[in-house]
């Protein structure tokens, strides 16, 4: 028996030595998984604020974007959408997302708009005169395109290759509008990220996961909740 | 030493776990980012220089979802809401009630004491106690009427879907369609971006007609001839901003305006002339509301406001004499 115990045949282990060692590896676990995510937290923020593996120097570029849309445990597809209701026209869509510019648009609903020649989305506050000069307007790329349609009525339409979807006319709208102009992730241009940059930094909480097939969401319509 | 070792690399374990969850899982910018370079918020900013010294009542009527006021000459008020009429007298005393046939979204009283309460497609008329007397249609499709006011000898209603303003006479019929777009685009007619038309009738028979996507009221005489017109549109406190404003007005006494305004929510009198006199309320006092509030003025000249979302009225009582 000596001898058998001298070569480690039958080494007996008493159970307060299992619970240490359970314990001690459950720790490492735990402490491997915490510090291999918080190295890539750490290392795939320092990649413009987005997440990634590290690998890439930007999310776009990513080697395996195929396992980038995001697909519940029920196979049904939901995409990023935000949320107009939400939406506090903060500025965030513009510089957060992961493409430049950004895949948040600002979207028209005509059957809200009033076609009105005074548009608090087109024009500065305050504008000297109601034209389409460039001092007059809001946007800062000048996305917003304004036509005569009949007198009194003005058309508005949005030339989304430049927007950047600030949502400056968003505001202006829906601080003096009827709210027609919103905010409105684009799904030709969205990548789909797992973890959606504008959502993870939106003060608002605006954005949350649709289904593929529903992929917008509009405000009612003015005399259905609008003021 | 054993035992130390085990306990500190457990307390460890436990002090990163919550530290590296605490990382992991906060967002990294709970406050709002920097605004887009517009700060709307500072335009609905009241000067306190051009409010209007006023003390303010609140009365709360028992009926709940109001939709619409008026004062009859007696300074009795009428609330409006889906379910019917509320009268109460001046002190806001319940006097009584009635079942509407439908939802009141507008609400007048005529000289003789009936009430019109508008919604849809036509105006009801109730005698005092509630009972229905006759019911005003426009007959025409899309029809949605905002505004109700009876005269002497008209009853006339703003219609926001055909942006037009239905005359009828006392009993119903002749209907008469003033405002019209005609077909040489001469008359631009009203602009009606949304819901808010609003209509006043004046002591002499006539009548004032908001018009909101311009900005400005307008002066009709009772057969439906444009008199006159005042306002302009623009952000400063004598003008009227937005898409669509003023979204309410009342006449008091002398002539002269009340108006209430959405967006930058603000209630302003004006005089006859329409020079502006003063804010008897501003954004700051209605936080988080959009929509304009309905008014109505009494014989005392008190301005009263109907704060839907605390079912209330409010009665605001003027310092300085109209």
């Amino acid at each position: 028996m000596a001898g058998i115990e001298k070569y480690g045949a039958v080494k007996l282990v008493t159970r307060r030595g299992f619970v240490v060692g359970a314990l001690r590896a459950l720790c490492l676990t735990l402490l491997g998984w915490l510090g291999g995510a918080a190295f890539l937290r750490w290392k795939c923020l320092g990649v413009d604020g987005t997440w990634a593996c590290g690998a890439c120097p930007d999310r776009a570029a990513c080697r395996f974007a195929a396992a980038l849309p995001s697909k519940p445990a029920s196979g049904r597809r939901m995409v990023w959408q935000l949320d107009p209701k939400k939406c506090i026209q903060c500025g965030g869509c513009a510089v957060n997302c992961v493409r430049q510019p950004s895949a948040v648009k600002c979207v028209h609903s005509f059957e809200m708009c009033g076609y009105c020649r005074l548009c608090f989305g087109f024009f500065q506050p305050g504008a000297k005169t109601l034209t389409s000069a460039a001092e007059n307007q809001l946007c800062p790329t000048g996305a917003i395109r304004r036509k005569f349609i009949e007198e009194p009525y003005y058309e508005y339409t949005i030339d989304e290759s430049l927007c950047i979807g600030c949502g400056r006319c968003v505001k202006g709208c829906a601080a003096f509008g009827n709210g027609s102009l919103m905010l409105q992730v684009r799904h030709d241009l969205c990548l789909n990220c797992n973890e959606c940059a504008i959502a993870r930094r939106c003060p608002a909480s605006a954005f949350s996961l649709v289904p593929a097939d529903r992929p917008y969401l509009f405000k009612p319509q003015a005399g259905k909740g609008q003021p | 030493m054993k035992t130390f070792l085990n306990t500190a690399l457990a307390a460890g374990a436990v002090a990163v776990l919550i530290a590296a969850m605490y990382f992991l899982f906060s967002r990294p910018c709970r406050e709002p980012a920097c605004s887009a370079g517009y700060d709307a918020a500072a335009l609905k900013r009241t000067d306190p220089a051009l409010v209007l010294e006023s003390s303010l009542k609140i009365i709360r009527p028992r009926m709940t979802n109001l939709a619409a006021i008026a004062v009859d000459r007696g300074g009795n008020i009428y609330a409006g809401s889906d379910a019917g009429v509320e009268i109460l007298d001046s002190n806001g005393t319940h006097v009584a009630s009635f079942t509407a046939v439908g939802p009141v979204r507008c609400l007048a009283v005529t000289p003789d004491n009936l009430v019109l309460a508008g919604g849809g497609d036509s105006v009801a008329v109730y005698a005092g106690d509630g009972a229905l007397e006759k019911t005003f249609c426009t007959g025409a499709p899309e029809s949605m009427i905002t505004s109700v006011v009876g005269a002497s000898n008209f009853v006339f209603a703003a219609d926001c879907a055909r942006r037009v303003i239905w005359r009828f006479d006392r009993a119903g019929g002749a209907p008469l369609v003033i405002g019209e777009r005609d077909g040489d685009q001469r008359k631009a007619g009203f602009v009606v971006p949304s819901v808010s038309f609003d209509l006043a009738a004046a002591a002499d028979g006539s009548l004032w007609a908001v018009n909101p996507g311009e900005h400005r009221l307008e002066h009709f005489s009772g057969d439906g001839r444009f008199i006159s017109s005042w306002g302009k549109a623009g952000l400063a406190a004598p003008e009227f901003c937005g898409c669509c404003n003023p979204a309410h007005i009342a006449l008091g006494p002398g002539g002269s305006f009340v108006t209430s305004e959405k967006h930058i929510v603000r209630i302003k009198v004006y005089d006859k002339s329409g020079v502006f006199k003063g804010v008897v309320c501003g954004a700051e006092d209605w936080p988080g509301e959009a929509a304009a509030p309905d008014i109505a003025v009494d014989p005392a000249g008190r301005v009263l406001a109907l704060d839907r979302r605390a079912n209330a009225i409010r009665i605001y009582t003027l310092a300085t004499p109209w």
